[in-house]
């Protein structure tokens, strides 16, 4: 039996902004349990982010509102609704770094370009546990270490303008887990790195996820990247979880029309087949949608799906799909 | 390769440096070669892949070739229309303006590629103003014929950039390049920027358009795979040189040079589902510092004595592939050690 970690239920959220609401998340249920590793996957604008944000507060408010459903952190045994805590209070900002951490994917601007990346580490170790200065630096280099950062003592003392775009990610990386998370959200960690340098980054993660025994969620738009990293994947489509199951169900057995397509318009190294392109595009923000999100670009929509929204069904071996025809 | 053809685009020993001339403050002087002594050829209705890391001087062979940056030196040898062959290096911009109706260009970003004070007819109908056409309705025409060969809507001329989704303004640069009539399109990072489900319809149209235009292209990527799926030949550079030139099936079928290998190694694939555990090391160095002797050395899992004194040249190979003779290119001295005595 798997102790839950974090849990979504009946999740919906929206952004209230000058041009419009838009519902950002959709009835969104989605169990994070210790030491797994999720890969939540989807285009730009399907709620991805929002989603992991959601769980450390980092959301602007009041633009962003959620509607209903509630985001439960199991924190030793209590459990912590982070949606009702105070915002930016001392319970949330105890969570926040420290239990549940994050990468982002741009280092240069997630880090500050004035202090040296010594001062910031030495920062959140110090705001979370009760080391002094002295003990601080010396967690912080050997957690720079951990994350394969060669010359660990001089970077210490540099500003992240002198590093590389890949040494940037591993310093985001040290910092993220010198707190010992025991969830680390990834939200798209290696986009804008090189392939050589994404391949050293992807495995320096899965490595210290295993060192660390923490759960690890892998969020990105490339299917070929969760498919070497996680156990599980959940398919985002336009704020709704279109699909979740297994690494292996949802690549070798997908049944959602968008997963499916998705898995054959990704051009590949191995294959000879022609692509697919999905028809359209991912619709507008704003636009208000009635029915399965995906109907008009769907080539099996009917009648019904255009209607109704259809249900997240479970099939079997905890296969889950939001599809009528499925 | 087809080696009676005669090339549209000979690019011969193409040189980019640039020079850090530095103040009172600097603590570095010295050049740049960003791109150094590249040779390479574009045939008639080919597709020439060149892939790279960032920094490694793709992009900038591309803007070379356009003469949006002034090569240091080298050639650009380009066949016009009417068959005759000119140096595209030494013209000034005013010798360029009739070619550069032939030859064309598609940005990365279609955010910042198109002006958001400008309707899209009047972004489709600049380059034919420029071209000196002042037929209001024979431009309106042509702009109206290049945007449904993109697939949009005629209606869609009267509206603004920031109406279109990302897809969409790819769509737009990709029917400005193409209304001039060109023969010959760099596309820098074309679809990178893109959302996979909107990149595959691009690469469709690319192609599309290839066979319906008779156009060639120089398709600049850092995605392999992309690059698989496009390109009829492809060049790989590293740190400023070519290391490596096949065919598209010949060199995914089997590399001639160790960072070609690394590389294919580094792309996660869905079919492949395992992290490969010899991951290539360290990053690209700095152009303004290279290593000695080949480029790749200090990275390399073969690399020898001569590998760290003696630059390699790009030598050419002759193999049987699927019972045909090919000529293909590397630029390692050991290719022939570690690849075809096997």
């Amino acid at each position: 039996m798997r102790n839950k970690l974090l849990e979504y239920k009946n999740v919906a959220a929206q952004f209230h902004t000058i041009e419009g609401v838009t519902n950002t998340l959709n009835d969104i249920d989605l169990t994070i349990y210790e030491g797994m590793s999720l890969g939540i996957v989807g285009e730009s604008g399907c709620g991805k982010s929002v989603t992991s944000r959601l769980a450390i507060r980092l959301l602007p408010e009041p633009s962003f509102r959620v509607t209903s459903g509630e985001v439960t952190y199991h924190r030793n045994g209590t459990p912590v609704n982070v949606v009702k805590t105070k915002r930016n209070g001392k319970e949330i900002n105890s969570i926040r770094g420290k239990e549940i951490s994050m990468i982002f994917q741009e280092p240069m601007s997630s880090l500050s370009p004035i202090h040296t990346i010594g001062s910031q580490m030495r920062e959140l170790i110090m705001q979370h546990t009760d080391m002094n200065k002295e003990e601080a630096k010396e967690h912080a280099i050997h957690m720079l270490e951990r994350a394969r950062v060669p010359r660990a003592h001089d970077v210490y003392e540099d500003y992240t303008f002198q590093l590389s775009g890949g040494m940037r990610q591993r310093v985001m990386i040290a910092m993220a887990i010198s707190c010992h998370p025991r969830l680390l959200f990834a939200d798209e960690p290696t986009t804008a790195l090189d392939v050589t340098v994404q391949a050293q980054i992807l495995s320096l993660i899965k490595d210290v996820q295993a060192e660390q025994n923490m759960a690890l969620v892998l969020i990105t738009h490339d299917l070929a990247v969760v498919a070497n990293m996680v156990e599980e994947i959940a398919v985002f489509y336009l704020g709704y979880i279109v699909e979740y199951g297994s690494t292996d169900q949802i690549l070798n057995e997908p049944k959602h029309p968008y997963t499916k397509a998705l898995i054959e318009s990704i051009p590949t190294l191995h294959t000879e087949e022609a692509l697919k392109p999905i028809k359209g595009s991912v619709p507008d923000p704003y636009a208000k949608i009635t029915g399965c999100p995906f109907w008009m670009r769907c080539d099996k929509a009917s009648e019904k799906c255009r209607a109704e929204v259809p249900p997240f069904v479970t099939q079997e071996n905890g296969h889950k799909v939001r599809c009528f025809e499925a | 390769m087809n080696s009676k053809a005669i090339p549209l685009v000979e690019v011969d020993g193409l040189k980019m440096h640039f020079s850090m001339k530095g103040g009172a403050f600097s603590r570095r002087q010295g050049v740049i070669k960003a791109v150094d002594d590249i040779n390479f050829k574009i045939y008639p209705n080919e597709t020439f892949g060149l892939v790279g890391e960032s920094g490694c001087g793709k992009t900038t062979v591309g803007r070379a070739i356009l003469k949006a940056m002034e090569p240091t030196g080298g050639k650009v040898v380009y066949q016009r229309k009417n068959g005759d062959k000119v140096d595209l290096v030494p013209l000034n911009q005013k010798q360029l303006r009739p070619i550069r109706q032939e030859v064309q260009m598609i940005f990365q970003d279609p955010y910042s590629s198109l002006s958001p004070r400008m309707t899209v007819q009047e972004i489709l109908e600049e380059p034919l103003r420029l071209a000196g056409i002042k037929d209001k309705k024979y431009l309106y025409e042509q702009a109206k014929e290049m945007i449904q060969q993109v697939g949009l809507r005629a209606s869609h001329l009267m509206r603004y950039p920031h109406a279109f989704s990302g897809g969409q303004r790819q769509r737009i640069g990709i029917a400005r390049a193409l209304i001039t009539r060109p023969r010959f399109i760099v596309a820098d990072e074309a679809v990178s920027a893109l959302d996979v489900s909107v990149q595959a319809q691009i690469l469709e149209i690319l192609s599309e358009l290839k066979e319906k235009f008779d156009l060639s292209y120089l398709f600049i990527s850092h995605d392999l795979s992309v690059v698989k799926y496009l390109c009829d030949r492809v060049g790989v550079m590293y740190l400023g040189r070519i290391v490596e030139v096949a065919d598209t099936d010949v060199l995914y079928n089997k590399p001639l040079h160790p960072y070609t290998e690394a590389l294919m190694h580094a792309i996660p694939d869905i079919e492949e589902r395992s992290i490969r555990s010899d991951i290539l090391g360290g990053e690209i160095p700095d152009a303004a510092n290279p290593p000695s002797g080949c480029a790749f050395h200090n990275r390399c899992k073969y690399c020898k004595e001569i590998c760290k004194t003696k630059t390699p040249e790009l030598k050419t190979f002759s193999e049987t592939h699927n019972g045909e003779e090919i000529l293909r290119q590397s630029a390692c001295h050991l290719a022939e050690e570690i690849y075809l005595k096997q």
